[in-house]
């Protein structure tokens, strides 16, 4: 999901790290002064987890495999706003020292997977607990992930640098990370499930951090 | 359960790639003695460049400019090409309809649809613009450390506390990947027979949650560690060459030349 260099006009760029850059300042406002200063490198440990956990090969029906964003346990597990700067770690360092994702297109990818799936899943998350939480984290990483591929095809669809409209890109995008979101669905469930079951006493940041 | 062969592949891949840039990081060459600062903003004035022409001379120049840039900088463009190419072809293959839906002169017929040569010049200028952009931010992976990256993101007025979090998941990226390959074998080692899908991705989930309470326990230890230590919220970054030499004026000057032709093909 991660958008290379040359697919977004340059207008959509500067518009998405504008954005970006307005929710990552957001985010690091509202965590100054609830975390203490040794807190900080927390956030950046949990993601280099989540970008190592991103490599697990998950074998799905037809032969292929998947893999999971994370976006969505991200903003569970540290909380909206610390799962973002989280996200933000790992797609900055995935794009400049990894060569995933375009150095232009780096604002978009960090709106896509690092805002729209860890706050919407964490919303989800949030809003659907108290009803099943298993069915909430389910929907959490889906519904999140969906979302966030739907922005993309939203950000790829307006570029006219990219041939095809948005009445392509977003179905195209929205159909099959639909269906490859039900894996992301079921991993954040089933991963999230057993840190809460196992580890109930502990948390990574404290409660008025992750909200 | 997750695909123990699949994700070892796709592991040691990310390291394999990861050494092989970081080799040539260290190496001396061109790009590797210009200033951090000025190269990173370079490249990224470059992409700016390519996103925003529909020129292909200028996007073909742009190619050969970094592929020069390569052989000054002591790179094997054996090892270089294959790095990124995926990414030009998967774009080629998205866009590669279009020759058929562009409407304008027919060239030739193919499968009784008109191949337009509009649509040939859109799918060549997409490719062509996709291939210089990844040349060029692979440029930046092969020559530029990590250390000096962070140091120059500090330079560049990004907060502090950001990049120690992009230096922290750097550092402790081939820490978890080692654990998680420990963890996957270990699994691998007690399971005899397979269990089916449902019981195989249930395993899976628990051994994801397992990893992830690993994973804080390890960030908390961390943090104390470096509280123990002084931390006070900005890690101290070091940088090889803070002074613009003769490399860099030469790589200015060259750059400066592109977005010369740049703005000529634009007029």
């Amino acid at each position: 999901m991660h958008i290379p260099d040359g697919f977004l006009d340059l207008w959509v760029c500067a518009v998405m790290y504008i954005i970006s850059a307005a929710v990552i300042g957001y985010s690091a406002k509202k965590l100054k002064g609830k975390l203490e200063a040794p807190q900080v490198p927390l956030i950046g440990i949990v993601g280099a987890g989540i970008f190592a956990a991103q490599m697990l090969n998950w074998p799905i029906p037809g032969g292929t495999s998947a893999h999971f964003v994370g976006g969505a346990i991200a903003g569970i597990l540290l909380g909206p706003y610390a799962g973002c700067l989280s996200m933000v770690s790992v797609l900055t360092i995935q794009c400049l020292v990894f060569g995933d994702g375009g150095i232009t297109a780096l604002g978009a990818n960090i709106f896509n997977m690092a805002i729209v799936d860890v706050f919407v899943g964490y919303g989800i998350f949030k809003a659907l607990r108290r009803y099943n939480q298993d069915v909430s984290l389910f929907l959490a990483g889906w519904i999140g992930i969906w979302l966030g591929a739907i922005a993309a095809g939203v950000e790829i669809g307006v570029s006219s640098i990219f041939a095809y409209g948005l009445m392509t890109t977003v179905p195209v995008m929205g159909i099959w990370h639909g269906a490859l979101g039900i894996i992301e669905g079921i991993i954040t469930m089933l991963a999230v499930r057993y840190v809460l079951i196992k580890q109930p006493d502990f948390v990574p940041l404290p409660k008025e951090v992750r909200g | 359960m997750v695909e123990l062969a699949g994700t070892i592949k796709v592991i040691s891949k990310l390291l394999r790639d990861f050494l092989v840039a970081e080799e040539y990081a260290y190496r001396e060459g061109f790009l590797q003695g210009v200033d951090q600062k000025v190269k990173l903003m370079a490249i990224l004035l470059l992409i700016v460049l390519a996103v925003s022409t529909q020129n292909i001379f200028f996007l073909l120049l742009l190619f050969l400019f970094s592929l020069a840039m390569v052989l000054l900088s002591n790179i094997s463009l054996k090892l270089y090409l294959p790095r990124f190419g995926f990414i030009p072809l998967f774009a080629f293959i998205i866009v590669l309809p279009w020759i058929f839906l562009i409407p304008g002169q027919p060239v030739f017929t193919l499968l009784g649809l008109n191949v337009t040569m509009p649509g040939i010049m859109y799918v060549i200028t997409f490719t062509l613009r996709v291939t210089a952009c990844v040349s060029c931010i692979s440029l930046l992976l092969f020559t530029t450390r990590v250390s000096d990256l962070l140091h120059t993101l500090k330079s560049l007025r990004i907060p502090d506390p950001l990049v120690d979090m992009f230096g922290l998941v750097y550092r402790y990226l081939f820490t978890f990947l080692s654990e998680l390959e420990r963890m996957l074998l270990g699994r691998e080692c007690r399971v005899i027979s397979d269990q089916g899908v449902i019981k195989n991705w249930r395993d899976g989930g628990k051994v994801v949650g397992n990893f992830l309470s690993r994973t804080f326990s390890r960030g908390e230890n961390v943090c104390k560690a470096m509280r123990a230590r002084g931390y006070d919220g900005s890690l101290k970054t070091y940088s090889r060459n803070d002074k613009i030499g003769i490399k860099s004026i030469v790589f200015i000057a060259f750059v400066m030349i592109m977005v010369g032709i740049w703005l000529v093909t634009r007029l």
